[in-house]
């Protein structure tokens, strides 16, 4: 927190009196919250993630050595962390850092109190938070690193460094992003953003009332559609508001074609959606054209490549998943939900195939891949868009969690695996297929593949049109 | 929309419904004929609402029978989807869609003659006022814009039973005469209407006959 100016005395005791009057003589106890939360990151990524990470370095690392896909790894984790940056940047214009209680914002924002101190803790938490989970997680990279013997001792204190530092800088981004989407930033123009959050004092001056009431609010409900597991709610809280091509009229073509139109207009309307399912969907195929080339890659590449590309395709299913949301109530589409769902499906299937086609094409006229390993990969993209479609249909369709996710003991943990699931079923069957195919290229016989693929690809369609079938039903009890 | 539909006969035999011991609804019977309206008015928590999704079919008695027609209400059933067309609470919409596109899609879904779809959608919107509105998306509405435009959806999809809860909410006075004007023109073409509505004028412009749905369950 940087002292832009002097903070007024009178406005800290003011402060003082309605943290008493609110929350009592303890305070909100969001610090202990805060600290619990780091103690359980530190416990979790010291016993398992260090543990895990090791181990992995021990085994793996020499191979990958040999093999020359240390560097190639470590782009793609630099690129991941420049994603992620951008990401956080994003959320900031939906979800700030700052966001304290709408109580706070409505009786202490709002008064005459020097605004930088009356956000000082709002913001603090959250800077605090960050720096502590960065400072730990690359604690334990760089252990593990040099527990592994693939880095000396220094690489541990790199690590503490490298991630604290991480940390700031997303806790920055994400400021930025708030201020830069504050409804009263007229007098902050966006570009002015980015330097305003490195002095988070100004930042914070520059934070306007609705919008710090509009973070306030959507946070609440993010939370309580995390912890209710409703997906939808989730959705649309954390998404922008469409205003572009208004005057793009929705053509009428018939029952499917309009359906497939209405999904492209949607995509018109959001070139963002667009474009990052485009990006997941060429890095994930170049994972995919290097998994079926070299005869080494690792079972995780592929599990990788497939996790990115269900991203991509997910980012383009979007009229899946509104389908999804009007399942339970009247009806005001004529014709049968399966058929609109399939509609829905040719969109992102469309275009997964489009894409990941092109880019394999492009690698195959660069790299010159031999005639087994193009047929491997004219078989493997089909196959993925479908594992990656039906997984799409399981998540769209899924109807409410299961009760165990309403019990204390056990609620998290079975929520964050019913959200995970379709990308876990995803990543597990198609990872199967694409290793199978690979396989092929590289020698292995093809029947034994080709039933695996088949199997895979059949047991999730099956579990797609069955969350189908459930979810057009649930609502009848 | 235009033309005449043969409407739906609903039949309501001591239908019933509670959740885990919670009653919802005490058992109640009604009859409502083709091409009536008959409004349902009751104290708050009466059970309006729940005897609305009884007849829409998304839920089932608990006791007793709900029948269009004689069919069994059960919306999982492509015979009632098709008859009933219903406002029980905000519909689903899409929010990268303007209200225009919307139409479109409902248009277009129901198989109706593509060239002539815009004609529809225009005449649709404005037959609730919010024709100015085409190509704003829901997010940009008022409340009472927003309860307009739910309603303009559900009018705009083919229908044999009407079934509306609470239409009036929301809507200025003027808006709610046109309402239940819209209602009697409804009923004129031959479509069954049951609603919920706490407006006694709309209520007295627009019903054939009035149930009112009692918190205890006692019926003369």
């Amino acid at each position: 927190m940087s002292a832009d100016e002097p903070p007024a005395g009178p406005g800290r005791e003011r402060l003082r009196d309605a943290e008493h009057v609110l929350h009592g003589p303890g305070g909100s106890g969001a610090w202990r919250q805060l600290l619990y939360v780091v103690y359980v990151v530190s416990i979790l990524a010291g016993l398992y993630g260090f543990t895990v990470l090791r181990a992995l370095v021990e085994v793996v690392g020499p191979r990958w050595a040999a093999d020359g896909l240390v560097v190639p790894t470590r782009v793609a984790l630099a690129l991941a962390a420049v994603a992620v940056v951008a990401l956080v940047r994003l959320a900031g214009r939906r979800r700030g850092p700052v966001t304290p209680d709408l109580a706070w914002v409505d009786l202490v924002v709002a008064s005459p109190v020097d605004r930088r101190l009356a956000l000082r803790e709002a913001w603090l938490l959250p800077w605090t938070g960050l720096i502590a989970v960065g400072t730990v997680l690359g604690g334990v990279v760089g252990a593990a690193l040099w527990g592994g013997g693939a880095a000396g001792p220094v690489t541990a204190v790199v690590g503490l460094v490298g991630g604290g530092g991480y940390g700031v800088l997303l806790a920055l981004v994400w400021l930025a992003g708030q201020v830069a989407g504050d409804p009263a930033g007229d007098r902050h123009p966006a570009a002015a953003a980015p330097a305003l959050a490195v002095r988070p004092g100004r930042a914070l001056r520059a934070l306007g009332l609705e919008g710090l009431r509009a973070h306030s609010a959507r946070s609440s409900r993010l939370g309580g559609a995390v912890l209710a597991g409703d997906p939808r709610a989730l959705r649309l809280e954390a998404a922008s508001p469409v205003r572009r091509g208004r005057r793009w009229r929705l053509r009428s073509r018939g029952p499917v074609r309009t359906v497939v139109a209405r999904d492209v207009l949607g995509l018109r309307r959001q070139p963002v959606l667009l474009v990052a399912g485009g990006a997941l969907v060429v890095a994930g195929s170049s994972g995919l054209a290097w998994v079926l080339a070299e005869p080494s890659a690792p079972v995780l590449g592929a599990a990788v490549a497939v996790l990115v590309w269900q991203g991509g395709v997910g980012v383009w299913a979007e009229g899946l998943r509104l389908l999804g949301d009007t399942l339970g109530s009247p009806r005001l589409l004529g014709g049968s939900v399966a058929r609109e769902a399939v509609a829905h499906s040719v969109v992102p299937g469309g275009l997964a195939l489009l894409v990941a086609g092109a880019t394999l094409a492009g690698w195959s006229a660069v790299a010159d891949p031999d005639g087994g390993t193009v047929a491997a990969a004219v078989v493997a993209v089909p196959a993925l868009a479908a594992v990656c479609l039906a997984a799409q249909w399981v998540a769209a369709f899924r109807v409410l969690p299961p009760e165990l996710a309403l019990l204390p003991e056990a609620g998290p943990q079975v929520l964050v695996v019913w959200l995970a699931w379709p990308v876990v079923l995803a990543v597990a069957a198609g990872t199967l297929a694409v290793v199978r195919v690979a396989g092929v290229a590289h020698g292995a016989p093809v029947v034994p593949a080709a039933l695996v693929v088949v199997v895979a690809v059949g047991a999730l369609s099956g579990l797609a049109s069955r969350a189908l079938s459930r979810a057009a039903v649930a609502h009848r009890d | 929309m235009s033309g005449t539909a043969a409407g739906v006969r609903v039949e309501v035999a001591g239908a019933a419904k509670a959740v885990d011991g919670a009653v919802l609804l005490r058992p109640v019977s009604l009859r409502v004929e083709p091409g009536t309206c008959t409004v349902l008015r009751g104290p708050n928590g009466a059970g309006k609402t729940t005897l609305l999704r009884l007849v829409a079919g998304v839920t089932a008695p608990t006791e007793g029978a709900v029948t269009l027609d004689g069919r069994p209400a059960d919306e999982r059933d492509p015979w009632t989807r098709d008859a009933v067309a219903a406002l029980l609470g905000p519909p689903a919409t899409y929010r990268d869609l303007t209200l225009a596109d919307h139409l479109v899609l409902v248009d277009a879904t129901w198989g109706r003659d593509p060239d002539t779809c815009a004609d529809r959608v225009e005449e649709a919107l404005a037959r609730f006022g919010v024709e100015g509105l085409a190509d704003r998306f829901t997010h940009e509405l008022s409340s009472g814009q927003r309860q307009l435009f739910h309603l303009a959806l559900t009018w705009f999809r083919p229908a044999r039973l009407l079934l509306l809860d609470e239409p009036e909410q929301r809507l200025d006075d003027d808006r709610r005469a046109r309402l239940a004007d819209l209602v009697r023109e409804r009923c004129a073409g031959g479509v069954t209407v049951l609603m919920a509505c706490h407006d006694p004028d709309v209520t007295a412009a627009a019903a054939d006959a009035v149930l009112e749905v009692r918190e205890d369950g006692r019926y003369p």
